[in-house]
């Protein structure tokens, strides 16, 4: 245990916590605005630990409720894109040839778009939803994923311990996911903690958009980008988000880095 | 017959072929690696086969079991295992005999071992692919064990690991117990190498291929291992492909010897024929590198 994965994981289990108790947590109904004299755009007090925005409502709360939201797009998406972007990569990276072809050839299509464009335009046709928000950004965050773990693979192939266990009969399938991957595994964890940032961020910029979550349901991404317009004298409805959101990414970060250390017993003991 | 000539003057012909590799042909886009080689391994007996740096041994030993890198094209040949020809097998079929028939055993074992996998792991593998691991753990002691739950847990994560199968494998190869929770960066070039011999010999092959598995250690190690290789051949009468370009050690090991040059099978015969009255020119010279005590020659003849 090491001070990073510590505060790392602090960070995160308070986040989950704040988003399972969100009700008990809030203390008041996110979504009840309050336009009677005086009530917006309050700056944080001991009755508003958050201020409250323009439509008199309670930030704290909605911040708690957004928690939910943001975390679970942040894990889902990445889930999705974790397992599409590592069975691509390590089948395309290990075997070669036509289906190496394909999968990259696969890969570059979905490059060619903008991603934000790419969801705006999925979004579209399926309806905007916290569900399908998760759904397409898994689904268009994988590639990337996959090219890292591919690159992994066509050097990890290589190596004589590949060989070693084929020479033992070890099979293609177990080769692949038991002997080669778990040595892939540092920067395809690193790479998947940014990508949860990003999950999140996509979330947020689709809420803006009006294609993600949908108003007045709170998610951090949606209160970031309503404080936007407030920013010069209401900072709290920026920098409560914006925190939440930075904080998040770089506990992932963190967590990210020592998980990696743990696969690689090599590292052990260098660095802290 | 066509199997050669040698083989009627050297061996009776009652005597019994394990590998049979009839004029194995490999190529590279643009040369030739093994060039028409044709040998049989009998069973019981060691065959060295020697040669010099790039003279193609590495990639005969794989052939044996289908594994020559992509680069590599066999175009012509068969070998033979039990009677069958191995590149008519199935993918399958072929992948049954790699560790469990047919093992091998590479010059390197500091690369040969997955760095992320622990040593008890590793040799689980092989038993694994060929479904004969039983991963019963040795029992317990402690004042838990007698609370069966307790007793699972202080297994801890090294549970199936730490099974009997495995603790007597480590022990034919000299080897303690605690070698199987230790990760391969933890051990010396010595008991990595007897790791791999451990794990090619877990699931009990007839046939096994060494490649320069003494190479990469010093003399005093590969003394131990040469003597481990031995006694455990005589033990369990295997057929033994030994790849290494140390007379001295074909001395030691060998029945039989195979000299290659360029993909090119030069000579074959038994060791004491071929070390002491050489047919071929190459075989003179490269018996005449070996420095001898008292040698009073100024170049070695080969350079
Ligand atoms: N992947 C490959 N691609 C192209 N050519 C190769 C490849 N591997 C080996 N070769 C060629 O095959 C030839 C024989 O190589 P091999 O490894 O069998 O030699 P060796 O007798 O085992 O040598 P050493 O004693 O150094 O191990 C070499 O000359 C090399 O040029
Ligand atoms: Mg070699």
């Amino acid at each position: 245990m090491n001070f990073r994965i510590l505060f790392g994981s602090i960070i995160i289990a308070s986040m989950a916590l704040a988003a399972i108790f969100a009700p008990s947590i809030a203390g008041q109904d996110p979504l009840k605005t309050d336009l009677s004299g005086g009530e917006c755009l309050k700056a944080p007090s001991l009755k508003h630990l958050m201020g409250t925005d323009n439509l008199g409502r309670d930030v704290f709360s909605r911040m708690a409720y957004g928690t939910r939201v943001s975390l679970s797009v942040g894990f889902i998406a990445v889930f999705i894109s974790l397992i599409l972007g590592v069975v691509f990569g390590a089948v395309s990276g290990y075997f070669g040839g036509w289906v190496d072809n394909i999968i990259m050839r696969t890969v570059e299509i979905v490059y060619c778009f903008p991603t934000l464009f790419l969801i705006m335009i999925i979004i579209t046709f399926m309806g905007p939803s916290m569900i399908n928000v998760m759904i397409v950004i898994g689904l268009t965050s994988w590639p990337g994923l996959a090219r890292l773990v591919r690159a992994e693979f066509l050097s990890l192939r290589e190596r004589d311990f590949v060989l070693a266990a084929k020479v033992q009969g070890v099979s293609n399938l177990r080769i692949i996911f038991r002997h080669v991957l778990p040595n892939a595994l540092g920067p395809v964890f690193v790479s998947a903690t940014l990508s949860v940032g990003t999950a999140i961020l996509s979330e947020s910029s689709l809420s803006f958009l009006g294609l993600g979550v949908q108003i007045p349901t709170p998610s951090w991404g949606n209160i970031l980008s309503s404080g936007r317009n407030y920013m010069d004298y209401a900072w709290w409805l920026t920098l409560f988000p914006g925190m939440a959101i930075l904080l998040t990414v770089l506990s992932f970060n963190l967590i990210g880095e020592s998980l990696r250390e743990y696969f690689d017993p090599r590292l052990v003991g260098r660095g802290n | 017959m066509i199997r050669g000539w040698w083989e009627g003057v050297t061996r009776r012909m009652a005597e019994e072929i394990d590998v049979e590799i009839k004029h194995l042909t490999v190529q590279t886009g643009t040369k030739t690696v093994i060039n028409d080689v044709s040998f049989s391994l009998y069973k019981g007996e060691v065959l060295a086969l020697v040669g010099e740096s790039g003279s193609g041994k590495t990639m005969t030993a794989l052939s044996v079991l289908d594994l020559l890198p992509p680069e590599l094209e066999r175009v012509r040949g068969e070998i033979f295992f039990n009677g069958r020809n191995i590149f008519d097998m199935g993918r399958e079929e072929i992948r049954k005999i790699r560790g469990k028939e047919i093992s091998m055993v590479f010059q390197e074992p500091f690369t040969a071992l997955n760095p992320v996998m622990n040593i008890g792991t590793q040799l689980s593998e092989t038993l694994i692919a060929h479904g004969c691991f039983k991963p019963t753990p040795s029992k317990v002691h402690g004042p838990w064990s007698i609370v069966p739950a307790f007793a699972k847990a202080s297994e801890g994560r090294h549970g199936p690991i730490m099974s009997d199968q495995l603790k007597h494998l480590l022990s034919t190869v000299k080897l303690l117990d605690n070698v199987l929770t230790a990760y391969p960066h933890e051990l010396s070039g010595g008991m990595r190498q007897r790791v791999m011999i451990a794990m090619a010999l877990s699931c009990g092959p007839s046939v096994l291929i060494l490649d320069e598995p003494t190479t990469a250690l010093d003399v005093s190690i590969q003394k131990e291992i040469l003597d481990l290789i031995k006694n455990i051949q005589k033990e369990r009468a295997l057929s033994v492909l030994f790849i290494t370009h140390d007379l001295s050690i074909v001395n030691l090991i060998a029945d039989r010897v195979c000299v290659m040059r360029q993909g090119k099978l030069i000579e074959i015969g038994m060791k004491e024929k071929v070390l002491n009255a050489p047919e071929h020119e190459y075989t003179k010279m490269l018996l005449g590198c070996i420095p001898r005590l008292g040698d009073t020659r100024e170049r070695l003849p080969c350079f």
